[in-house]
């Protein structure tokens, strides 16, 4: 009987896997409909999504990454807002703030109006060219999914994300992101030129017809559904530890640290990175139709989930040594199993 | 593994996971202690291969050597065995390599993980289905392959070294400094000593045949040198300057052979037995005739004298005076025993005073008939007379004087028993009335110093032992040049009188008896006007 009932149970969590995979795989194929190439940033925002987290695109103007965020908030149909980052942007036009209201009686009253952030899909376009004072105002946001206005937070809707896009061209009037602001966008991905074929299409589907409709594909109550069976995935003590091995190496001080973090790394990853890690696995694992986290999963998502995790120091940035270079240079050097783990 | 797949297909999926892993910890197990034999093997051969160089220096026979091989290999495998047996193998371990190898992503292990621990999972049993499903195809072959230990590709170069270790001869190949002091000596120097040992048999035939014991031995010596050069390691130089000083010693032996076998008639110890004897009996009639002298003699007395006078008639020493001078004694003439005693020594040391003069023509008379150099001489001590002394003789014109050694070098420790070498020196080296047989003498003395002292005849025996006698002596001027000018400065002595006038017959005796000088009238009158 509880055989039955275990296999009945095993049908189930299979049905639902599958069906997680079904409806990413359907959620992919709709915004590969308006976005030409850019598959792994696709599949890295929607990993980031599952996983509660942030994506910062980074990536020269005009490459889609507005279209992409646009598409994604259409498609998941959840509410969308975009806010352009500016240099005069304050924290109150993003967060809100608490206004005088009059009743019908006549008395006046604060009442607070919230912000762009009060959706569910964000689009931090060109975050960096607000003041680092106005991109602190999406911490709280980020990390808490709450904003707190004169005392009094306000929680934000689930499923909620922030795509915050980023030129990397250096400007006048950019503002760097601060580490801490770094550190709460689960992945950076980089939004890299199109290929002559990929420019060809792009061409054809944005000059010969009218703009494509994006369907509905998911909502808020189904993508929660899904972030929930994704922490399910197990991972084993080893792989944990190669994922901790790794967000270690990024540390120049760490026994771990391989060669070119302990010279131009001049801090590491933070546990955000672990987790991000581990996380990401996960998300790789079940797109991929397994129920563990693999040594390969954890490579796969490394590089966008602890690049921008790793500060360089002067003799880094003097060097213009790639954060990834760093990363990848870890991912090489750390053997998977050590010994007694 | 096709068996267990299809068996597998039927079984709970923990249960597959559990005969995976046993399975694999089986595989691993084996694996693991073949590889600790193979390395075993690895290190016993290195372990023969230093017994086998240890043989080379301490040699061991062929018994010893192989036990000691077979022990090393044995603790080995022993020891490789214990580790083998004492090892663990994880099962989780085995499982991840797995999972690397087939590249299974880490379902495996994954699934181990989630059945081994004790907190629920709500995946749990989906992953130990994929695992299961996975691990029916697992080949434990193919996770543990049975890989050869690198060092292995050693062996065959270890097998050769200890076969060059047991064959080679490392003395050619290491320097000198390595060798051991029981390495063959060089060609050169084997050759020498092979040629040093035929000399030496040659020699000694030659002294067997003339029956000369010390010529004899002292070939012996020459053979066991030679043998030692052929078979010892020697320091080359010093050994080639030993047998130069060898070959030249073997050249004056010879030469001294051929002198001796002309001396072979001279039977001196005869002569000398004869001459103690007579010696004793004069001692004892002068004791006798001493006692006569007190006068009136008591019957023991009496008794006692008749029994002295028989003894030497038993000791075989009978003359017709001392038989006479008895039957006097017991007829009680005691004035006519006294009488016949002393003729008796009056005629005795006349015939001693002849017999010096007929050696010392006899020693002439050698040396111009075989006009040899007068410093080889045999010479006989004629101030102490034959019966002085143990009759030794010795050649002379040794380098070193008087000290009886050998003029030949040898090595330390080898030492040379020589026959008849005397205390008392007989410098060699004499000026006669002629001129011409003066220059003659001194012409020859330019001959080579060293020379072979030797003995004239068979007579008591004193050995002496010498050490390393170098090639050449420290003197530098030949012994025959030397000698003259000794000679000349003696004879000056005689003249200046400062020999005092009762050693000069001594003096005068001593160059009479080796042949230097010659009585002549001249030098004797020169001596009596200056008694005078």
């Amino acid at each position: 009987m509880s055989s039955t009932s275990d296999e009945a149970r095993n049908a189930e969590l299979r049905r639902t896997a599958e069906g997680i995979r079904d409806d990413l795989q359907r959620l992919i194929h709709e915004l590969e409909k308006v976005i030409v190439g850019h598959h792994e940033v696709i599949e890295g925002i929607l990993i980031a999504l599952l996983c509660s987290g942030h994506v910062l695109l980074e990536g020269v103007p005009g490459l889609g990454k507005t279209l992409l965020v646009k598409s994604l908030g259409r498609v998941l149909n959840l509410r969308f807002s975009r806010i352009q980052f500016t240099p005069d942007l304050m924290p109150a036009d993003i967060i809100g703030t608490n206004v005088v209201m009059e009743d019908e009686s006549g008395r006046k009253h604060f009442e607070f109006q919230g912000g762009p952030i009060f959706a569910q899909i964000i689009l931090a376009d060109e975050i960096n060219r607000a003041t680092p004072k106005t991109q602190s105002a999406l911490l709280e946001a980020m990390q808490e999914q709450s904003v707190t206005v004169a005392g009094i937070s306000h929680h934000l809707d689930t499923p909620f994300i922030v795509l915050a896009t980023q030129n990397p061209i250096e400007m006048e009037g950019t503002y760097p992101l601060p580490e801490a602001q770094l550190d709460r966008f689960f992945l950076k991905l980089n939004v890299t030129y199109p290929s002559i074929q990929q420019l060809e299409d792009i061409v054809d589907r944005t000059t010969q017809h009218e703009p494509i409709r994006l369907q509905n594909i998911l909502d808020g109550d189904r993508v929660d559904e899904m972030k929930e069976f994704v922490r399910t995935i197990p991972v084993a003590a080893h792989v944990k530890n190669y994922a901790a091995r790794l967000v270690l190496a990024t540390h120049p001080d760490s026994p771990y640290a391989t060669d070119l973090a302990k010279r131009y790394v001049l801090y590491g990853s933070s546990p955000r990175g672990a987790q991000s890690l581990v996380l990401g696995g996960k998300m790789k694992a079940l797109m991929e139709g397994r129920y563990n986290v693999s040594f390969e999963d954890l490579r796969t998502i490394a590089i966008p989930s602890l690049r921008h995790r790793v500060i360089l120091n002067f003799e880094g940035a003097a060097a213009g040594i790639e954060q990834a270079s760093i990363v990848a240079e870890i991912l090489e050097k750390t053997p998977e199993v050590v010994r007694g783990t | 593994v096709g068996a267990a797949s299809t068996v597998g297909e039927h079984m709970e999926p923990e249960e597959t996971l559990q005969r995976l892993v046993h399975t694999l910890r089986r595989r691993a197990g084996w694996v693991r202690r073949r590889t600790l034999l193979l390395q075993a093997f690895f290190i016993g051969l290195c372990l023969c291969l230093g017994l086998a160089i240890w043989h080379r220096f301490v040699p061991l026979t062929v018994g010893q050597l192989l036990e000691l091989w077979v022990g090393a290999m044995a603790l080995c495998a022993i020891v490789a065995l214990a580790l083998g047996l004492r090892s663990r193998v994880d099962p989780l371990g085995l499982l991840i390599r797995a999972d690397q190898t087939l590249k299974l992503r880490e379902r495996l292990s994954t699934a181990y993980e989630l059945a081994t621990s004790p907190q629920p999972h709500p995946l749990r049993s989906i992953v130990l289905q994929e695992a299961a499903r996975v691990g029916r195809s697992v080949n434990p072959f193919r996770v543990i392959p049975s890989a050869t230990p690198r060092t292995l590709r050693w062996t065959p170069f270890l097998l050769l070294a200890i076969v060059l270790a047991l064959v080679v001869d490392f003395g050619v190949l290491l320097p000198r400094s390595f060798v051991g002091g029981d390495e063959r000596p060089s060609a050169a120097l084997f050759e020498q000593g092979q040629q040093l040992e035929r000399e030496g048999k040659r020699l000694e035939a030659e002294a067997r045949r003339r029956g000369l014991e010390r010529s004899m031995e002292a070939s012996r010596r020459m053979q066991s040198l030679g043998q030692r050069l052929q078979n010892e390691k020697i320091n080359e130089r010093e050994a080639m300057a030993r047998v130069n000083s060898l070959s030249e010693y073997v050249r004056n032996l010879e030469e001294e052979l051929k002198k001796m076998a002309v001396l072979e008639d001279v039977s001196l110890s005869k002569v000398r037995e004869v001459m103690v004897n007579q010696a004793s009996i004069s001692n004892e009639v002068q004791r006798l005739l001493g006692i006569l002298g007190r006068g009136k003699l008591s019957p023991s007395e009496m008794r006692n004298l008749q029994e002295r006078l028989q003894n030497f008639g038993q000791q075989g020493s009978v003359d017709e005076r001392l038989s006479e001078a008895l039957n006097q004694l017991r007829d009680g003439d005691l004035e006519g025993a006294r009488e016949m005693l002393e003729s008796y020594l009056l005629q005795d040391q006349m015939a001693q005073d002849f017999e010096h003069l007929q050696r010392a023509e006899r020693a002439l008379d050698r040396n111009f008939e075989h006009g040899s150099d007068p410093g080889e001489e045999m010479g006989t001590d004629a101030s102490s007379g034959e019966s002085s002394e143990d009759g030794d003789y010795e050649m002379a014109g040794a380098p070193r004087g008087g000290g009886g050694e050998f003029p030949g070098d040898f090595d330390e420790g080898d030492y040379l028993e020589s026959e008849g070498m005397g205390s008392n020196s007989s410098v060699g080296s004499g000026r006669g009335t002629e001129q011409d047989t003066s220059r003659n003498r001194l012409t020859e003395a330019k001959s080579p110093a060293s020379r072979i002292p030797g003995q004239t005849g068979e007579g008591g025996v004193r050995r002496s032992y010498v050490r390393a006698l170098p090639l050449k002596a420290d003197a530098t001027i030949p012994l025959e040049d030397a000698i003259t000018t000794y000679q000349k400065r003696a004879e000056e002595s005689l003249l200046r009188e400062e020999i005092p006038p009762n050693n000069r017959d001594l003096v005068r005796a001593y160059f009479l008896a080796i042949g230097l000088v010659e009585e002549a009238a001249g030098s004797e009158g020169k001596d009596e006007q200056h008694e005078r």
